[in-house]
Formats: structure tokens, C-alpha cells, sequence
């Protein structure tokens, strides 16, 4: 591994690109729910990491992009009112499946959307990296800078906090 | 194990087989597995790598910093900074040794400045050189001929002759340098003359002659050389040597026709008046003088007859 190489060495930026970009994507969107924004606070975090190569050393890249893009993201929310625009949540694998047992995927499919509307941001994000990426409460706890005990439980009050949300609908 | 522990484990994936037939038992579990399950379907953008780069490349700020960075790592940069460093080093090398040279004149008292305030008068044909630009770091002064020295407070002041080394832990003394040794007086402070092995402290009022093997000592009353006024004094000296003194001093030639050389002499005589000086010497000692058309001076005893 380069790890040694400086960020301001073009080789070393992409390979943090490359290595990063998506997941850092993934957080920024279950964030703003936002295809086009998510692309765009991603790119800008990028463009500061590389206008700070100087100062963030490869080791420290992936926490300060994790930083730099939730300072975006609660920068937009400050002053635009975040517009969340929800992706449909696609029912995979339609195939062979009855119309009632449909219809009631499409439901819960909607009270689960509106669930996690209720949910703060920041259990939001928390749960949805645990859940779609599979990430683990280590690398959870890294990106929020909170403990691995804390990640674990923001993820657990969130699916308890879903249940109820969805019961109660 | 309690319940949260459970589902937390289970929500990293950590769960055996045997926890997970425990968590089947949980009344909320069948909700939980279908959140879970219905969560997962959420589709996520997929980041298109290559024209996420290319799109960054395109930045303004990207390519400036990219240029300014090449700039500042240029070879030509570094070595136009090395280059100055080099020069800078070197020049301060050469300034701190660079010496500076003075020559006395004939018959005439060079007064030289030190960078320090230190004064040094020289007597004619004497010559002093100095390191003026490391003098800060060390105050040492060569010598040939004599001089006398006026020196402010300081470090170290050293005189350095070809008959040996001076070292001042005080103020005002004078340099005399001859073929065969050298005269040491000292009119204020402390004065230590190092003279092959031996080391000897001067003191105010003292002179000390050092010639091959032995030295003097003799007491002096005068706050100042007399050569410093234009005079030359003797102390209990034989005539041979003042003559010899007043040849140097007029640039002339003294003969003598039955007359004791090794007469004793105490006094002096000017150095502007050859006249004066020879009736100085003369008159104390009954003796006369005449002076030729050329450069010429008989001194004799009209006394005695031939």
C-alpha cells in the first residue's frame, strides 16, 4: 500500500477516490435522501480534501471526507430547508408473487418510508449504513466519532424507534 | 444475555445459530426481520468513479493547485535557493578573514580604531594587522615594531609578535619588538607577556625587557610611552643604544671619536628637532657634537685630546 504518499500526489487522490467515494455517496444520500445532491456534497468534499492535501495526511483522509461532507450537508439543511425527495424503495424480485401479497409489500413499503422520516438524521444514517451497507459498528462509530458501544446503540433505538413508528401508523 | 444486547449483536451480525432461535422467541423479533428484510431493498445511487474524477479534474481550484504545487517543487527553484544559501555561507567565511593591515609611517604616529573602540598608536615602521570582521569572536592583533594600545573592556585582547604573545587582562601598556627580544610596559591594569615557557605578569608602572634567556625589570613614572609625544627616553641606558635610537629617529648617521660608549644615560630627547635632541644627549654628558653637509654627526669629548 501507498499509505506513506501524500494526498497532494494526484496517484494518491485517486486512489482515495476511488477507495472512498462510494460509501462516502451512500452516507451523504441516506443523509439528504438526494441522488443528485449526495453526488454533488460528495464532489465537494473532495475538491477540499484536495485544496488541504497539505494538512490531512492518507490515514486521516477518510474521516476528514466523512467530516467535510456532513458540515455540507448541515450547511444546506442551515439554509435551504432540505426538500427531501424520497427514492422509491423498489419491491425486488416481483416476479411469481400474488396481487394481495403486493399490495401489502407497497404498504409497508410506505409506512416504513414515512417511519424513517420520523427518525432523526443522525439514527437515520446510522441505521441505514448498518442495514443497506452492512456496515459494522466500528466503522459506524469512526465516521460519527462516537464510540462503538454508542454506534450499536444508535442503531438498535433506531429499528426500535421504526417499530413502533410503523405499529402505531 | 439481555434483549437489547441480543438484537444489537444480531444487528452486526454477530448472532450463532442457538441466538438466534432465542431471538425467534421475541414477539417483536418477526417486526424487526421485516424492517431488516424490507430496508435492504432501499436502492442506493451507485457513484460513478471514473466520471466523478473527470468531473473534479475539470475544477478550477483542482488544476490551479496543481500547477502552483509543480511551480514550487521546480529543481531550478530549489537550486536558486541553495545557490543563495551557498553564497551567503561563503562570503560569511571570507569576511571573517579577511585581515586588515596597518603600516606605520617614518617618522610618523599612526593611530588605528579597532571595531571595539580599542585604540592602537604605532610607532614608525611598526605594523599591526587585525581580523575586522571576526574581532567580535576574538580580539587578536599581530604585531611588528612597536605600538602602544588603548584597549576597552572586553574579552581577551592579544598581541601576537614573532618574540612571543601578549595577553591583556587590563588596559594601556606598549609593544616594543627588537632582533632580540621585547620590551614589555605596562601603564594601566594587568598585563601578562608569555615568552616561550615562561609567563609573567606586568604590572602598572612596570617594563619589562626580555631578551635571549633573562629578563628586567625596570620601574617607569610616566603614564604614557614618550614616543607617544615625540620623545625617546632612556632609563639608566648606555649611549651606543640611544645613539642608535637617534639614528633611526633622524634618518642619520652618528659617529663618535673618543668617547665611552657604554656611558649611562637617563632622560630624552624630542624627535622634532634634531638640534634640541642632540644637545639633550650631549650637554648632560660633556660631550659635543658637529654635524656635517650630508647626514653625518661626529659626537666627541672636546676635552680630550686625540
Amino acid at each position: 500500500m501507498e499509505e506513506e504518499k501524500s494526498v497532494c500526489k494526484e496517484k494518491a487522490f485517486d486512489e482515495v477516490y476511488k477507495t472512498y467515494a462510494q460509501s462516502l455517496r451512500s452516507f451523504v444520500f441516506f443523509k439528504c435522501r438526494d441522488e443528485a445532491r449526495s453526488f454533488d456534497i460528495v464532489q465537494e468534499s473532495f475538491i477540499k480534501l484536495w485544496e488541504n492535501c497539505a494538512k490531512v495526511s492518507p490515514a486521516k483522509a477518510k474521516s476528514y471526507l466523512y467530516t467535510v461532507a456532513n458540515n455540507n450537508f448541515l450547511n444546506i439543511v442551515a439554509h435551504q430547508k432540505v426538500r427531501y425527495k424520497y427514492a422509491e424503495s423498489k419491491t425486488a424480485r416481483v416476479d411469481n408473487q400474488s396481487p394481495e401479497y403486493l399490495l401489502e409489500e407497497q404498504e409497508f413499503g410506505d409506512k416504513l418510508q414515512r417511519a424513517l422520516d420520523n427518525l432523526t438524521e443522525i439514527q437515520r444514517t446510522a441505521f441505514l449504513m448498518s442495514r443497506v451497507e452492512g456496515k459494522k459498528y466500528r466503522e459506524i462509530a469512526e465516521v460519527f466519532n462516537i464510540s462503538e458501544k454508542a454506534a450499536g446503540k444508535r442503531v438498535l433505538d433506531a429499528l426500535e424507534n421504526l417499530r413502533l413508528s410503523i405499529e402505531n401508523i | 444475555m439481555n434483549k437489547e444486547q441480543l438484537i444489537e449483536k444480531w444487528l452486526n451480525g454477530e448472532c450463532s445459530a442457538q441466538e438466534i432461535a432465542q431471538l425467534k422467541t421475541l414477539p417483536e423479533y418477526a417486526m424487526y426481520e421485516k424492517i431488516d428484510a424490507k430496508v435492504k431493498q432501499l436502492e442506493v445511487p451507485q457513484h460513478d468513479i471514473s466520471a466523478g474524477l473527470t468531473s473534479l479534474k475539470d475544477q478550477e481550484s483542482f488544476r490551479k493547485k496543481s500547477d502552483a504545487k509543480v511551480k514550487f517543487l521546480s529543481f531550478q527553484t530549489i537550486s536558486k535557493i541553495a545557490a543563495i544559501l551557498i553564497l551567503l555561507a561563503a562570503s560569511s567565511i571570507f569576511l571573517t578573514t579577511v585581515e586588515t593591515s596597518v603600516n606605520g609611517d617614518l617618522a610618523a604616529i599612526e593611530k588605528v580604531s579597532l571595531p571595539d573602540n580599542s585604540r592602537i598608536s604605532l610607532s614608525e615602521n611598526a605594523s599591526v594587522s587585525y581580523k575586522k570582521y571576526n574581532w567580535l569572536f576574538e580580539r587578536n592583533v599581530e604585531l611588528t615594531g612597536e605600538a602602544f594600545f588603548e584597549v576597552a573592556k572586553g574579552k581577551t585582547f592579544t598581541v601576537t609578535t614573532s618574540q612571543g604573545v601578549v595577553t591583556v587582562l587590563g588596559t594601556k601598556f606598549n609593544v616594543e619588538t627588537t632582533e632580540s627580544g621585547i620590551i614589555v610596559t605596562c601603564y594601566e591594569g594587568l598585563v601578562s607577556v608569555t615568552r616561550g615557557t615562561t609567563s609573567i605578569n606586568v604590572e602598572p608602572g612596570e617594563r619589562y625587557e626580555f631578551n635571549n634567556k633573562s629578563f628586567t625589570k625596570i620601574k617607569v613614572y610616566t603614564t604614557h610611552p614618550t614616543w607617544i609625544f615625540n620623545e625617546s627616553s632612556f632609563t639608566d641606558q648606555d649611549l651606543y643604544s640611544v645613539l642608535m635610537e637617534l639614528e633611526n629617529e633622524y634618518n642619520i648617521t652618528v659617529n663618535t671619536k673618543n668617547i665611552d660608549v657604554n656611558l649611562r644615560y637617563t632622560g630624552t630627547f624630542t624627535h622634532s628637532n634634531l638640534d634640541d635632541a642632540l644637545r639633550t644627549i650631549t650637554v648632560p654628558l660633556n660631550l659635543s657634537y658637529s654635524k656635517d653637509t650630508k647626514n653625518g654627526v661626529l659626537i666627541y669629548d672636546s676635552r680630550k685630546k686625540e
